[in-house]
């Protein structure tokens, strides 16, 4: 069985930089790194668009 | 909500043969760095040519300058063949068009230092190196420009040893 510690799951180096993000980005092709932007922007945009609407759904007539 | 669809940028861009290269957070993306952005920027050929065409593909975006919402002011041929920087609105989200980038680094002083990537079938693009975006970076000095640096560093170490 392989051990694997804590500190083999921090990102490497001194930079704070994790590196294993970055040889999933590299092991993607360009068009899947694109992919993989959109879809991120897509969904920050989804959540921001359903949460600015929360207000309009709340019914203050039955508030208080 | 206009969605965010960078790809289709990229097309109308093509289809209209406009020259110009990527820069910025897309551009470290399509390099293979972990970071997200909301907005493409490119550096364009400010040539009379060019201007036009990157107009007829920005008319077809319907591009507006973001700093002026309610007057949706667009950019004419004048802005376009300055250096200065055109930070427009789209129908497919932020767009930004610079005449050039860090200490006055136009496309045809960037071009040599760029390498053609495909975005889709039929769709290439040429894309600033991580050798340049870093270099360009440190030119620069800016909060934000430092801060991407170990980023964008330990990405060119990664993307060399997979050589």
């Amino acid at each position: 069985m392989l051990a694997v510690g804590l500190g083999d799951m921090t990102p490497d180096g001194s930079d704070g930089v994790d590196v294993t993000l970055i040889r999933w980005m590299l092991s993607l092709k360009p068009a899947e790194r694109l992919e993989q932007l959109e879809a991120f922007v897509d969904f920050v945009h989804e959540v921001r668009s359903r949460n600015a609407a929360e207000p309009d759904t709340l019914d203050l007539r039955n508030v208080g | 909500m206009q969605q965010n669809r960078i790809l289709s940028i990229f097309e109308t861009l093509a289809r209209h043969q406009v020259e110009y290269l990527v820069v910025g957070g897309v551009a470290a993306v399509l390099g293979g760095a972990p970071v997200s952005t909301f907005d493409l920027d490119i550096v364009h050929s400010t040539s009379p040519e060019n201007v036009v065409r990157i107009l007829t593909a920005l008319e077809e975006l319907d591009a507006w300058y973001r700093h002026f919402q309610e007057r949706r002011l667009r950019p004419d041929a004048s802005h376009l063949t300055s250096r200065g920087h055109q930070l427009l609105m789209t129908r497919y989200g932020p767009f930004d068009v610079l005449g050039m980038i860090g200490k006055g680094r136009t496309y045809f002083d960037l071009l040599p230092l760029t390498v053609e990537m495909e975005v889709r079938s039929g769709v290439r693009v040429r894309v600033l190196s991580l050798e340049a975006q870093i270099a360009v970076k440190v030119e620069v000095g800016g909060e934000k420009d430092a801060a991407m640096l170990p980023l964008l560093r330990r990405t060119l170490e990664e993307s060399r040893r997979r050589e």
